[in-house]
């Protein structure tokens, strides 16, 4: 993934304290942290938790940010971390599907432009089992293919923030898929 | 010959293109042959078109509100690391009752004048509920004749705290012995009169709400519609809500026009929802170079109110205040007589029990006379703890106007409390407890 221009921009701003500057950051990567961090824990509040406190340690530790590796890096990183103190911390696995299917995905919304009430559904019962498959992984597992697969970012990235390297985030993504593929089939077929 | 499992270790570098010729065309061949092969390559394609294809979660609603507001208690936090607290709460006392030196009787003031000493501790749990509370005392010096006075400060315990706020809670501008200092700050156009307010108790965190609460503090001390307990609004009959600066105020002590030696300037960091970085603090240098600013205008910040502000006085500071500054409970209270201090457990009933030990450690007399039991009264009305004195520490002579229902209430004056005998003791009972 190239250097985001405007999110360096921002963040040397904001470095400099210039609060305005890290708000219209937030504002600018908050959408993409949540996501994240909502892909790994599997629930809208752990997201949110933890996205929030990603913010802070990013607002306190940014005027210590030197620049020798990429800031959009070291959000993830931050942010990954987090979500893996919070899955030991409490050892168990995010929300089932029941309860996934509960409080996860938002319900689907019938636009003029999405007209289609079955396709909609389809994709979005489709969404919640591939999230449900995600959730069953283990911790690193998940990291690597939501980081590739669902945020596009690249293998140097994911080995920067998961410390492995470029071989091994390769190979381990290539296995994640098969495990994921076969969770999915599988969930696909009881349905 | 490789086998499917060889070939299912290359789907990814296959989609991605990053097989050479050579394997890729052999990949081919396999996928040609192999129809399992082939379908699970696209079972494989089709989990990552999922994957792609996710939505994107969107962000609660007021995430960015709330970040916002835990970046401000952050900002506080850190900003309380640095000593202007101390020293804006310092100079308040300290200028307050410079301002009062004069009035005092003569060699009064010496005992005033030894060196300062004050304190800041300040405690907040973190993920702070309203009982975490910043503490600053004020040791007194040691004066020569006054009567005793009283802190009482309840701790919590000793655990490291992260700090999340600057706030006084409260504060009692007393010297021992003497009454509350009356501080006023009024209208540019309300005279000052000789029985200008007298402000017991200047709650920084509830500003106007203690004496709104209060109203016998009110019509006592006559503060009602007069006096702005709250920079950045003046509450009156007359005046509107308007900005406070030192153009439209002024300030009064005891009675008397104290506006040209008293600048004000908000605590610290500035006080909650109001712009740190638009109200500096006063500076310790400030302070020391007497250069405080007489100008400084509170106009709130983004229209926001300040809700704190303190009064200083702008010449040196050498003097020593006698002043008890007084602190919310959890489950023990430091109780200082004079230059005396004893920590007293608070039972689970919210009562202050006195025993002989830690009497005898608080007070300058074996016996509790009247002016101990005033303060005892005060400290258990402000605090709001019931306070337990053992019967045979209590002078006869008190012991008679107990008895003949006049008691320290009446001695007291304007203080809220009843005191009852229960055989072994005498209970100090706040109102607000009852």
């Amino acid at each position: 993934m190239k250097p985001d221009i405007r999110e360096e921009e921002l963040a040397r701003r904001a470095q400099k304290g210039d609060g305005a500057a890290f708000d219209s950051l937030v504002g600018y990567c908050a959408p993409r942290l949540f996501n994240l961090a909502y892909r790994l824990m599997g629930n809208r509040d752990d997201a949110d938790d933890i996205t929030q406190e990603a913010f802070l340690r990013i607002y306190q530790a940014l005027p210590r940010f030197k620049w020798d590796a990429s800031f959009n890096s070291w959000m993830y990183k931050i942010t990954t971390n987090l979500c893996f103190d919070e899955m030991k911390r409490r050892k168990k696995r995010p929300l089932n599907f029941a309860e996934i299917t509960a409080e996860g995905e938002n319900e689907p919304e019938f636009t003029a432009e999405n007209s289609d009430p079955a396709d909609i559904i389809m994709k979005s019962t489709d969404s919640r089992i591939v999230q449900q498959a995600i959730n069953e992984l283990p911790a690193e597992a998940r990291a690597i293919i939501v980081m590739f697969d669902v945020q596009g970012m690249s293998y140097l990235e994911i080995a920067d923030i998961m410390k492995l390297n470029m071989g091994t985030v390769k190979s381990r993504l290539n296995r994640v898929r098969h495990t994921l593929r076969e969770k999915i089939d599988k969930m696909r077929g009881t349905l | 010959m490789r086998k499917c499992s060889e070939f299912s270790e290359l789907y990814t570098d296959y989609i991605d293109g990053a097989l050479n010729e050579e394997m890729r065309a052999e990949f081919d061949a396999h996928l040609h042959n192999c129809p399992e092969c082939a379908k699970q390559l696209e079972s494989f394609k089709s989990v990552i078109t999922s994957l792609h294809e996710l939505p994107v979660e969107p962000l609660p609603a007021d995430f960015h509100t709330r970040l916002a507001t835990r970046r401000y208690v952050e900002k506080r936090r850190t900003a309380l690391l640095l000593p202007t607290l101390g020293v804006a709460a310092a100079a308040l006392i300290i200028g307050i009752l410079l301002v009062q030196n004069p009035l005092n009787k003569p060699g009064e003031e010496l005992a005033y004048n030894n060196s300062r000493h004050i304190e800041k501790r300040t405690e907040i749990a973190k993920k702070s509920d309203s009982r975490a509370v910043d503490t600053l005392a004020g040791a007194p010096a040691a004066p020569a004749k006054s009567s005793p006075a009283l802190s009482l400060a309840k701790e919590k315990a000793p655990a490291p705290v992260a700090i999340q706020s600057n706030k006084v809670k409260r504060a009692i501008l007393q010297k021992p012995g003497s009454e509350p200092m009356k501080i006023a700050l009024l209208p540019k156009d309300t005279p000052i009169s000789s029985n200008e307010p007298k402000i017991a108790m200047y709650d920084f965190d509830k500003g106007n709400s203690l004496l709104e609460k209060n109203p016998s503090i009110i019509s006592k001390s006559g503060i009602d519609g007069k006096v702005a307990l709250n920079p950045g609004e003046i509450k009156s009959n007359t005046t509107p809500k308007t900005e406070i600066t030192n153009d439209n105020i002024k300030m009064a002590f005891n009675g008397k026009d104290a506006t040209s030696s008293i600048a004000m300037a908000p605590i610290a960091a500035g006080g909650a929802g109001a712009s740190a970085d638009a109200m500096p603090a006063i500076t310790d240098d400030e302070i020391k170079d007497k250069k405080i600013a007489s100008n400084r205008k509170f106009a709130p910040a983004n229209g926001l109110q300040i809700p704190q502000a303190t009064a200083m006085m702008s010449s040196a500071i050498t003097a020593e205040p006698a002043l008890l500054l007084t602190y919310v409970a959890e489950n023990k209270a430091i109780v200082k007589i004079k230059n005396k201090s004893a920590t007293i457990k608070v039972n689970e009933q919210n009562e202050l029990l006195i025993d002989k030990t830690n009497y005898l450690l608080i007070s300058q007399n074996n016996k509790m006379n009247t002016e101990t039991g005033i303060i005892l009264q005060k400290a258990a009305v402000k605090e709001k703890v019931a306070v337990l004195i053992p019967t045979e520490l209590v002078q006869k002579k008190l012991q008679n106007s107990v008895n003949e229902n006049s008691g320290l209430r009446s001695i007291a004056g304007s203080l809220d409390a009843e005191i009852y005998f229960s055989g072994k003791f005498v209970t100090i009972l706040p109102k607000n407890l009852q």
